[in-house]
């Protein structure tokens, strides 16, 4: 077409209407279009056509990280293989003003050209081909006035380019540079929701990947806005404060609400100092449901600071239960205490043995001389029954009573009843009947002294029970039976002897302090040391000890000891035994 | 102080025993000779005084080496001997005089925790002896040591 005519603007009237068209028609295919290879290749024919060139190139920009080169990127005309021995042109090789000053170029003979000393495209063609004369170059720029790349268009024959020519490809190519944008921003658009969504996800699994570990952990979240003192909950947290999720609620009025009583004083100091010094907050207290079970919770959380301000707006934080770590811990104080307690106790027994031996030795010795008068005599009597009292202690705390130190065989039938009437006198005295039911052939394996000094004790504290004067008969009821099987840890074998009396019972405040040791109730007869070691006992054995009391009427108190058969392999210092 | 006493006392009483014991009907036959070994003088010398005045005649030693000289020397029925003591120990001298007088009864009497140990290493050697925790009221001992 651009061929056989040299002036690509003639005034003919159909040949202009064709032109309008095309470009019409390349407008609209460029704003539709969708991809860079279409849109550069419409843009270029049209040109082509338009101008009525033999040769024509599109050179898109790279924009490297150093470096600027300038890509052939399509090629248009009858002769396209004289592209072929093209080389890409660097940017020193190009026009300058079409790619860096973003200029339109027209030479009527770019052979001659004084602007243009250079190589040039199309100028180093193959030799088999006439050189380029006529040479319009044209940049596409977006809108932010970037150089996009560069229509250049050429023709073998002097001045074939002309004014109308130029401004049609010119048109062709800021409509070539809107359609590149417009796809380019698409693809932006694309990209940057691609990252919107992959962003989202990311907060999707994060999130999810929290709420998992907080399931795992247990935990509960809440914040809390410090202006309102608002609280809000989460399922969990709210369930552990025995609240309601995501209802409002003062911090103040659920602290008042839930927190046990003991620790209200310090769950508000708490807050408070945290206020001022800031850091982390933790708090370990225990809280009481509305039927009245307490669980020990531990809450954590970081301030909320206003933009820019150190003032603290309000906190995050976590909560969880910790009940079984408290009472383990408890335990395990417990134990300490009852360890050291028992070390020391056992190191003075053994400092007073001797002495209490020889000094026992002395008033037996000056009691039995015939030349001490009576009432001196009398006295060191009270003395003996005094020392001999002390000669209990010691032997209870030292554990040490035992008349065979290896375990045997316990027929505890025979046992029960031979401590039974140890007492008896006592109980007389008393007006106590004590009744035994024990199942025949109650054997244990087991250190002797010790078994008996558990059942001296208790029926001791049987005997003791009872307050003086008393208005009826005390009874006393010993019951023996067999355990057989899932009853008892392990499927086992064991016995349970069950020691009942209609005493006064144990009071509420005494129950949980009964088996700790220096604990009495006998204030001026009490070592405070008789369950302590009852107890010890019964555990090293292998066995429970429990109780059951009632202080109200009828009153009585139920002591269960259970012991397995065969006594248990010693434990090991990596697995202390754990109480409720 | 009561050392000297005790110990003069103890001495004393043990030639007077047979005396004190003929009024005895417990102990019709001759009286049981009994060694008291305690490295607590007081104690020995004691235990020494309530025996002689129940009808036994005892005499003390203050240690295990001293334990097994008089054991040779004295010959007795009954050796009642503290366990924890310096150099030979009561379970050592317990087995050493077991050796020369093998119908002698060995009983052991000790305030500590320790003395198990003792023991099962004695039952290890297959020595089983009976043993008394300190402290022990003297009318339980001696009712002890009356019984076969």
């Amino acid at each position: 077409m651009g061929s056989d005519s040299t002036k690509a603007f003639s005034p003919d009237g159909s040949q202009n209407e064709q032109r309008l068209r095309l470009l019409v028609e390349t407008g609209i295919l460029l704003a539709s279009e969708r991809s860079l290879d279409v849109i550069v290749q419409a843009a270029l024919d049209a040109g082509l056509h338009l101008c009525s060139a033999r040769y024509g190139a599109f050179f898109y920009n790279n924009i490297g990280d150093n470096d600027k080169s300038y890509s052939l990127y399509k090629e248009a005309g009858p002769d396209l293989n004289i592209f072929a021995t093209v080389p890409e042109p660097h940017c020193t090789e190009i026009p300058k003003d079409s790619f860096l000053n973003q200029l339109i170029v027209r030479s009527p003979d770019i052979t001659r050209d004084p602007r243009f000393t250079e190589n040039l495209p199309f100028a180093a063609l193959s030799p088999n081909h006439p050189p380029v004369r006529s040479y319009l170059s044209v940049p596409v720029r977006s809108r932010a006035g970037e150089s996009l790349g560069c229509l250049i268009y050429g023709h073998p024959d002097v001045d074939s380019f002309t004014p109308a020519s130029e401004d049609l490809v010119a048109t062709i190519a800021s409509q070539a540079a809107v359609a590149i944008d417009n796809l380019r921003l698409s693809e932006n658009l694309t990209y940057e929701i691609s990252q919107v969504d992959a962003a989202r996800a990311l907060q999707r699994e994060t999130s999810e990947r929290l709420r998992q570990a907080l399931d795992a952990a247990q935990l509960g979240t809440w914040t809390w806005d410090r202006a309102t003192d608002l609280l809000d909950l989460d399922e969990r947290a709210a369930y552990l404060f025995h609240a309601e999720p995501h209802a409002p609620i003062t911090r103040t009025a659920l602290r008042k609400r839930v927190v046990a009583i003991e620790d209200q004083a310090y769950t508000a100091e708490n807050l408070e100092r945290f206020l001022e010094t800031g850091g982390i907050y933790t708090a370990e207290y225990r809280v009481e449901s509305p039927d009245g079970i307490q669980t020990w919770l531990s809450a954590s959380g970081n301030a909320t600071f206003a933009p820019n301000s150190p003032d603290i707006i309000g906190m995050v934080g976590t909560v969880q239960d910790i009940t079984t770590r408290k009472t383990q811990e408890t335990a395990l104080r417990q134990s300490e205490k009852l360890a050291a307690t028992g070390r020391l106790a056992a190191t003075i027994a053994h400092e007073i043995n001797n002495p209490l031996e020889a000094v026992t030795n002395l008033i037996y010795l000056s009691r039995t001389d015939p030349d001490v008068p009576e009432p001196v005599q009398q006295l060191l009597e009270t003395a003996d029954a005094e020392l001999a009292r002390v000669a209990q202690i010691a032997q209870q705390t030292l554990g040490f009573y035992r008349d065979t130190t290896r375990p045997i065989e316990i027929k505890l039938n025979d046992l029960l009843h031979s401590v039974v009437d140890l007492f008896e006198r006592k109980m007389v005295t008393r007006k106590i009947s004590c009744t035994l039911d024990l199942e025949p052939d109650l054997c244990i394996h087991g250190l002797q002294g010790e078994i008996r000094q558990v059942f001296s004790n208790l029926i001791v504290n049987a005997i003791d029970a009872f307050t003086y004067p008393m208005l009826k008969p005390g009874r006393i009821h010993i019951r023996g039976r067999h355990l057989h099987g899932a009853k008892f840890g392990g499927g086992q074998e064991a016995v349970s002897i069950l020691i009942c009396d209609e005493g006064s019972g144990i009071s509420p405040t005494a129950r949980a302090r009964i088996f700790s040791p220096f604990f009495t109730t006998k204030l001026s007869v009490g070592t405070g040391l008789g369950l302590w070691v009852t107890r010890g006992f019964v555990e090293k054995q292998g066995g429970t000890i429990c109780f059951h009391t009632r202080t109200g009427d009828p009153s009585g108190t139920i002591f269960r000891v259970v012991l397995p058969v065969h006594i248990p392999p010693p434990r090991t210092a990596s697995t202390p035994p754990l109480r409720a | 102080m009561h050392n000297t006493f005790l110990s003069s006392d103890a001495r004393e009483t043990m030639s007077t025993a047979t005396s004190q014991a003929d009024g005895d009907s417990v102990l019709a036959t001759s009286p049981t000779r009994i060694l008291v070994v305690d490295d607590e003088p007081l104690i020995a010398d004691t235990i020494v005084q309530i025996l002689n005045r129940n009808g036994f005649i005892a005499e003390a030693a203050y240690g295990g080496r001293e334990a097994i000289d008089a054991a040779r020397r004295i010959n007795p029925e009954l050796i009642l001997s503290d366990v924890l003591m310096p150099h030979i120990d009561g379970v050592e001298a317990a087995i050493t005089i077991q050796k020369f007088l093998p119908e002698a009864r060995i009983v052991l009497f000790s305030g500590q925790a320790a003395t198990v140990e003792i023991l099962a290493r004695a039952r290890v050697r297959g020595y089983h002896f009976e043993l008394l925790a300190k402290p022990l009221h003297p009318t339980q001992l001696i009712k002890h040591l009356r019984q076969e």
